[in-house]
């Protein structure tokens, strides 16, 4: 009986779960409008304003007035509909763009409901995971041909530029681009590192990004330590510009060199396999010049080298195991005077409980050639849709458009936008950033199409075995330039 | 005798003391770290107890709107394949024990190398392939291709567990007249529920928690699962939310732990040295 | 081997066809294609007129690469002590939540002891990277209060090797656990009596009676759990991505990094398919054991 009965229940679990696999699909649909109802529904980053827009725009047909006016950073948005060439004649229309997870969505959705009141066109965002974007958008422009809108790391859409699956962007400014679109606004170190490639623009400035110098202003203000460098060195103490003057300032700031100092570390950086490569550009290193030719293996590579080994000795032993968690809260806890690190380290010293809060400064790294990230955006060449794709670039990155994105860590890319005294006032970071745009050359990654990510990884094994002593400087920068030449070769770009 | 007997309990105890503390003690880390704040984490002298818990992670969590839906979508999927897997497995389990045919070692063996292909072997096959039968980004696509990872294990287990069934059973069995499916039925299958309920615990953690498949075959936010939702909170050149990622995990363990005791008291039983024996 | 009636035979086809079939489509057919793309130059971030047919030159570009050499070194080596620990400790687990002296707890405790398997990787990963972090972890903590020297985890070949082994087998080990509660009970309880009776030790139980009862679930345990240590990926990739160097790149990061952070699918599937046959070898051997084993 007792057998009879599991019988049942095992006929009845086997039942539902033909029911419940065969209901799967249907269940997706249902799912998908629910998920959309609540997308619109999280983007309280916009202003009042724009959400009282939002809800108008449900009852309003093609007709666009744009009666209320936004205003962000005290600057009103007069031209939010591109001179008068969005206009809602978009209608019907529809542009997917992937982000990635995290502040680019935030952005991106940010901007997307007034894009869409504007024009008519329906705007769909697909977010992916940071570790994986990449490779995702790659996929997609291979194989499924979802995306119209790509937005990338600059070396990233440069490959893609190369291989031909991004459009070439003059012809489209030319041909739609509202009256008042300037690009010469965009900072031009920025554009032209961006955007040209090959000799055809091939991306829009969307996110700038660059290595800065952070250090604690309380210790470098304060009188008795000014005195005692002074003793001890017969200059006076200052933020360091150059990389001598950073090596000594490191020196001074150790416990280890210098009994006295307040601090137990005088640098500190990331320096994780993944990111070493980065201080070696900010030393003054270079990966590649514009032929595509390994060019690190020569005087200022061994310096910048040197300089890192200098530096190893005012850093934790441990730096080497620090990624960007450790290193940030390292710099946080107040345990070192200066860091290099992308941006985003302001908000980890300004976040609740950071022992450094208000007491840092932040200034161009030393040396002055900074380490260059940063994204742009482009179209898919497989897109049916490349003028609205356009148009949405055009909109992002527009004057008006800039001000919205600003809120969620995309810092500005146009000179105009730095100029406005509420831009200026609303971070600290702005006038290091804006000079620090002025020197970077050397991208994060690698700019070589395709092996882009594999000369990185070869960039970093050699700098880590000429940090822990196994190879000598000149050792590990010939052993790069062999391996850069290799793999360079091999791709045959030429053909 | 007794006293060596005691010797080697108290042995072994000490052993699983130990044994226990290390497999616990991170798991308590992780319920620990999803009540801190990252202030909390990052200290030189780790907090090991906490008076007041800090409730934000787990807030943080479900203002993030789409948690609910990704959590429906893991359990959607992770469901389906538990149970189309264990039917297909006990079948074909049972099939492979019961029935001796020409080839069967051949297809016994091929089912365990084919369990044995890297799994990114896959992963741009099923994107192209799925991209043409247009199951790309569907819930259907995913457990399909979940069911296909997990079914050679679970036949290979389902038929280890069923030839631990005494022949003479089914020879009785089919002297009193039992169809062979009802053999099946009522037969084979009560007699290794313990291993079925290895079997459902294994596969459903294995979809459960799948992350590189996933992210490569789904894209909307509605057909996204767990997994893709709990890494889409680490950022680059972001700090990692340690607390918050804890919480997700604590929560995403939930499901399997419930299904962990469901099935406990199958395994507990041990119906099978029961039937052995009568 | 005897002939199957009719009713059987359509039986047979009846319970093994469905899974036989799901197979085909869902792995044979992705599994063909997958050899067919080892068979082409395919870089997924080149244009596509650059893919072109190359035969097995992407086998020979792996096979001659030390990378690939030194990550299967060290990957075997790594599923070994894996393995051995995973059964040792797992034996142990069973064998102790299998006695009857604490239902109650032991019911509890098996719940507890499985949730490690149940944790999302991505979580694993990062709780275990706090305990290891250099500075702020736990494990440092530790070692600084007995009075020795904080451990570089990550940065050393040795330490950031046997992290990796750690979390593998803290992971791993609930598995082999429940598979073999599972066994334990297999074993008759009557002939454990009788031992009993006879004033056996547990020691002589365990290895005269039990230990070749579940024989052949440790022979399966082996067999599975070699398979999946040596596709390891995830722990490795987020844990030390590989480094220091790449010392602790395993088989299926260094693959799934020629495939999916260097874009060349064809020689990646093709490491893929070396790997393949690398694990039938293995498991040739294991299969041969576990032949052996059988009545």
């Amino acid at each position: 009986m007792k057998k009879n009965k599991l019988m049942k229940k095992l006929l009845a679990v086997v039942c539902c779960g033909m029911m419940l696999t065969g209901s799967l699909s249907g269940c997706g649909v249902a799912v998908s409008d629910e998920a959309k109802g609540s997308s619109t529904e999280t983007e309280n980053v916009q202003t009042e304003s724009v959400q009282a827009e939002n809800e108008q725009t449900e009852n309003t047909e093609s007709e666009v007035k744009q009666s209320e006016t936004i205003v962000k950073y005290g600057t009103e948005l007069a031209n939010l509909d591109l001179d008068g060439t969005l206009h809602g004649q978009y209608e019907g229309q529809t542009l997917t763009i992937p982000v990635m997870s995290g502040d680019f969505e935030k952005a991106v959705s940010a901007v997307v409901p007034v894009f869409e009141q504007m024009s008519g066109a329906k705007v769909v965002i697909e977010s992916i995971p940071g570790e994986q974007y990449t490779d995702k958008v790659q996929l997609d422009l291979n194989n499924t041909h979802r995306y119209d809108v790509v937005l990338s790391p600059i070396a990233i859409l440069h490959g893609f530029a190369i291989a031909g699956k991004v459009e070439p962007l003059e012809e489209m400014i030319n041909t739609y681009a509202g009256e008042s679109y300037n690009v010469d606004d965009f900072l031009p170190g920025l554009f032209n590192t961006y955007g040209y490639y090959d000799g055809k623009l091939v991306a829009i400035p969307y996110k700038p990004d660059v290595m800065l110098l952070f250090y604690r202003k309380d210790l470098f203000e304060d009188e008795s330590v000014k005195a005692a460098y002074q003793e001890k060195y017969g200059t006076e103490l200052k933020v360091p510009e150059t990389n001598e003057e950073m090596i000594q300032v490191a020196q001074f700031f150790t416990k280890s060199e210098n009994q006295d100092s307040p601090v137990d570390y005088g640098y500190c950086a990331m320096m994780l396999k993944g990111s070493t490569r980065l201080l070696f550009f900010n030393r003054g290193g270079d990966d590649i010049d514009e032929n595509l030719n390994p060019n690190m293996n020569n005087a200022e590579g061994v310096a910048a080298m040197n300089r890192i080994l200098e530096l190893q000795k005012s850093a934790p032993k441990e730096w080497v195991q620090m990624g960007w968690d450790e290193a940030n809260q390292f710099f946080a806890n107040g345990n070192a005077a200066m860091m290099e690190q992308w941006p985003g380290l302001w908000l980890t010293c300004q976040a609740d409980g950071s022992a450094v809060k208000d007491k840092v400064g932040v200034a161009v790294a030393p040396g002055k050639t900074p380490t260059l990230g940063g994204w742009g955006a482009s179209i898919a060449t497989e897109s049916k849709n490349k003028e609205l794709a356009w148009k949405f670039i055009e909109f992002m990155t527009s004057r008006d458009g800039e001000l919205l994105k600003i809120e969620n860590t995309m810092d500005p890319c146009r000179a105009s936008t730095y100029e406005i005294p509420e831009v200026q006032a609303s971070s600290e970071l702005y006038e290091a950033l804006m000079e620090s745009f002025n020197y970077a050359k050397t991208l994060a990654d690698v700019d070589v199409p395709y092996i882009s990510s594999k000369l990185c990884d070869v960039m970093e094994s050699y700098i880590q075995q000429a940090m822990d002593g196994s190879m000598t400087p000149e050792e590990a920068l010939e052993g790069m330039e062999k391996e850069f030449t290799t793999e360079i070769g091999n791709l045959g770009l030429e053909d | 005798m007794k006293k060596k007997r005691m010797i080697q309990s108290v042995g072994l105890a000490v052993m699983f003391l130990i044994l226990g503390i290390l497999f616990v003690f991170p798991l308590y880390w992780t319920v620990l770290t999803s009540f801190k704040t990252s202030a909390q984490v990052f200290v030189e002298k780790p907090i090991l107890f906490m008076d007041t818990l800090y409730l934000d992670n787990y807030i943080e969590i479900f203002q993030k709107s789409h948690v609910l839906t990704f959590f429906k979508n893991s359990l959607l999927t992770a469901g389906g394949t538990t149970l189309l897997s264990l039917l297909l497995a006990s079948m074909a389990g049972f099939g492979l024990c019961r029935y001796g045919f020409k080839g069967k070692k051949a297809l016994q063996n091929s089912i365990l190398i084919i369990r044995m292909i890297p799994a990114l072997v896959y992963t741009i096959p099923y994107y192209i392939i799925y991209n043409k039968m247009h199951l790309l980004d569907t819930l259907t696509g995913l457990t399909m291709s979940y069911i296909s990872f997990a079914l050679p294990m679970a036949i290979w287990l389902a038929l280890s567990f069923f030839l631990d069934i005494p022949q003479e059973i089914y020879e009785s069995a089919e002297i009193d007249g039992c169809s062979e499916f009802k053999m099946y039925t009522r037969i084979a299958l009560p007699l290794v529920k313990a291993g079925l309920a290895v079997i459902a615990i294994l596969v459903f953690v294995g979809a459960w928690n799948e992350f590189g498949l996933a992210l490569v075959l789904q894209s909307s936010d509605a057909k996204k699962t767990l997994p893709i939702g709990i890494a889409s909170m680490v950022q680059t050149h972001k700090d990692t939310p340690s607390g918050s990622l804890a919480a997700a995990g604590v929560l995403a363990m939930i499901p399997a732990v419930i299904l962990s005791m469901a099935t406990q008291k199958y395994i507990v039983k041990g119906t099978m040295a029961g039937a052995v024996k009568g | 081997m005897r002939k199957l009636n009719g009713e059987k035979k359509r039986a047979a086809i009846c319970f093994i066809g469905p899974a036989v079939l799901f197979l085909f489509v869902f792995s044979i057919i992705p599994m063909l294609y997958s050899f067919g793309l080892s068979l082409f130059k395919y870089n997924t971030a080149m244009a596509s007129d650059s893919i072109r047919f190359v035969g097995f030159r992407n086998y020979i570009k792996v096979l001659t690469s030390a990378d690939f050499w030194d990550s299967t070194f060290w990957t075997f080596g790594f599923a070994v002590s894996a393995v051995v620990l995973n059964l040792l400790f797992g034996l142990t687990l069973a064998v102790v939540l299998n006695t009857r002296l604490l239902p109650r707890l032991s019911k509890v405790l098996k719940i507890v002891f499985t949730m490690p398997m149940m944790i999302a990787p991505i979580v694993t990963a990062t709780i275990w990277k706090l305990m290891f972090s250099p500075i702020y972890g736990l494990l440092n903590g530790i070692l600084v209060s007995l009075g020795m020297d904080r451990v570089s985890w990550f940065s050393e070949v040795i330490p950031a090797r046997i992290a990796i082994i750690i979390v593998e087998v803290w992971a791993t080990t609930p598995l082999c656990m429940l598979i073999l509660m599972a066994a334990l009970k297999t074993v008759p309880e009557e002939l454990l009596e009788a031992a009993r009776i006879d004033g056996a030790s547990w020691w002589q139980q365990f290895r005269r009676i039990t230990l070749p009862f579940i024989k052949k679930f440790i022979l399966l345990i082996v067999t599975l759990r070699f398979m999946d240590a040596i596709r390891m990926f995830d722990i490795a990739y987020n844990l030390t991505n590989g480094g220091p160097g790449n010392a602790t790149e395993t088989l299926a990061s260094t693959i799934y990094k020629t495939a999916f952070r260097y874009y060349e699918v064809g020689e990646g599937s093709a490491g893929a398919y070396i790997f393949f046959l690398i694990i039938i070898l293995c498991s040739f051997l294991f299969l041969r054991l576990a032949g052996r084993e059988k009545p």
